[in-house]
């Protein structure tokens, strides 16, 4: 998916395409441009699909400078694969994704395409999720955060997200008197 | 956002996690990620900083599952449930799970798992919450959802399983964003199932009253599955977009008489047949099966309603595929030639005779050869 030719030839080939092609250039914070198809890019972006409706796109590469290249080439991905998968309108009759596609659970594929992501590309995904407004992108990746926090007690979530502990002792006595009915099998 | 200057470590999977990338992200997204968590585990997030203190009171999601696993017994997962509800802050519920305790004793106390379930639901539809699941475990005792409508301009899809549905517990006239209803194992004694928005109708196993029939009037119907229809099957209204159905009338159909294919053995005393629409259209299931392009009839040979619409002689302008089940061989030729020849664009036809064994025919032969009898 990544058009990462030199300048010059790359222009000069945008500038044989025409501007109702079905496909837009995403240029990531490190410069790298990515085609992703526009159809897809619209459904599941309301940021994107704002910019393609505003007329905002810019055919040498819509600059999105929040968003690595790595994220980049995951979103992009993420759309592509989309835009080849069952249409989500069809999805709902049958009953195997009646199930899941109301609980905004993840279908098979999804599972499988945020499984292989490192930590940091996880994180990197959510943000880029948030920043272009992709509803669907943000259940998937922020399911897969829940998936790592399941049955785990405090001290095993903290370590696998490195979070600090600020509360003082006294605090953490406090909020489990206060909140006695959440913490019933202590 | 901007972007870090980090080390890829994409392939390291488990590589050492060395900054708090998760208590980085806005409250929106970590509230999305509690709101995939139990509601329980979610309450529990609030002990492990300062910034989780009070994240769970605006988790756009209740879910109560595996209450067995969760809490001792029901009450101690209803004063859990009340108190959630109680805490937590006015935001808006996206989703709503609740599966019931279950429960099991002969004392006068069987109710105490259900006891405040139509409350929450109650809770749940005031706080806008688009997609409710039900689900109830009635070994002993049962649910009866409140026999009025429901009321909410925000439910898309709803699904019970196992609970009782009186009266006007299924009229959605008040709820016009209703797309989608799935029921499983639900006892419907509701006289009507309304809903001018629904698309998909999901009934899998469910017991509709013996004494009168239900009606499904839903004008917007795309899709329609009754599985395992018990009692007596409900009767549909015009559904001029319905494309796909399947109904499915087992052993347990009370529409079954072994004298008469058509549910007029004029025998006073057979329970079969009886209960028949009145007036100027008679059809129990065809009248919104008649513009389907696909559609699979499967009963068992006793059930007559498929056999008794036929004798009505129903068109099917659209059908292309059509699959016929057992009962299709125990009535006379002459009905199913009628019906084919009712459906001009009729592209393949299946019988499954038995379960295991589908007897398909080459489509276009078949289509030819009973088109000449």
């Amino acid at each position: 998916m990544e058009v990462d030719k030199g300048k010059g030839e790359a222009e000069e080939t945008r500038k044989v395409a025409e501007a109702d092609r079905d496909t837009v250039t995403l240029k990531s914070s490190d410069g790298k441009l990515f085609e992703v198809s526009k159809e897809a890019a619209a459904r599941l972006s309301t940021v994107l699909a704002g910019m393609i409706a505003g007329g905002s796109i810019d055919d040498n590469g819509t600059d999105l400078k929040q968003i690595g290249s790595e994220a980049l080439e995951n979103v992009v991905d993420y759309c592509n694969k989309h835009a080849n998968s069952i249409p989500s309108a069809a999805l709902i009759s049958s009953s195997i994704s009646f199930n899941t596609a109301p609980f905004k659970e993840p279908e098979e594929w999804e599972r499988k395409f945020v499984d292989r992501l490192s930590h940091d590309a996880l994180f990197d995904l959510v943000e880029a999720a948030n920043f272009l407004g992709m509803e669907r992108l943000l259940d998937v990746t922020c399911h897969k955060i829940s998936e790592m926090m399941k049955g785990k007690s405090p001290d095993q979530i903290r370590e696998v997200f490195n979070i600090k502990n600020d509360y003082t002792k006294e605090e953490l006595e406090e909020i489990r008197q206060e909140l006695a009915w959440a913490f019933y099998d202590d | 956002m901007p972007r870090r200057d980090v080390p890829s470590r994409r392939e390291e999977t488990a590589g050492p996690v060395v900054e708090d990338r998760l208590g980085a992200l806005p409250d929106e997204a970590l509230q999305h990620v509690l709101s995939f968590l139990p509601s329980d585990d979610a309450v529990q997030t609030c002990v492990l900083a300062r910034r989780w203190r009070n994240l769970w009171k605006s988790t756009p999601a209740l879910r109560i599952k595996e209450p067995k696993y969760r809490w001792e017994n029901p009450e101690d997962m209803n004063e859990f449930v009340n108190h959630l509800l109680l805490f937590r802050d006015h935001s808006p519920l996206d989703i709503c799970e609740l599966d019931s305790y279950p429960y099991y004793t002969t004392d006068d106390e069987r109710d105490k798992p259900f006891r405040y379930i139509q409350m929450w639901i109650r809770y749940a539809l005031s706080h806008k919450v688009r997609v409710p699941r039900v689900f109830i475990y009635n070994e002993n005792g049962h649910f009866e959802l409140d026999s009025a409508p429901l009321v909410s301009r925000h439910l898309t899809f709803l699904e019970l399983d196992s609970v009782e549905l009186d009266e006007r517990a299924l009229d959605f006239s008040t709820c016009p964003s209703l797309k989608a209803l799935k029921m499983t194992n639900c006892f419907i004694m509701a006289r009507e199932i309304s809903s001018q928005s629904l698309r998909h109708l999901i009934a899998n196993n469910n017991f509709f009253s013996r004494r009168s029939r239900t009606l499904i009037s839903a004008p917007s119907l795309v899709s329609l599955q009754l599985n395992e229809v018990g009692g007596r099957t409900p009767v549909l209204q015009s559904m001029p977009l319905l494309e796909t159905a399947l109904v499915e009338l087992d052993e347990q159909c009370h529409d079954n008489c072994h004298l008469s294919s058509s549910g007029n053995c004029g025998h006073g005393s057979c329970e079969g047949c009886q209960c028949f629409p009145f007036g100027s259209d008679r059809r129990v299931l065809f009248r919104g099966l008649s513009n389907t392009t696909d559609l699979k009839l499967l009963a068992e040979p006793d059930v007559f309603i498929f056999k008794r619409d036929l004798t009505l002689c129903p068109t099917f302008s659209n059908l292309k595929t059509l699959l016929l089940g057992e009962w299709s061989v125990a009535v006379d030729l002459a009905s199913v030639v009628c019906l084919l020849q009712h459906s001009p664009v009729l592209e393949m036809l299946t019988f499954r005779l038995f379960e295991e064994v589908e007897g398909g025919q080459n489509p276009a032969e078949q289509f030819a050869h009973l088109k000449t009898v």
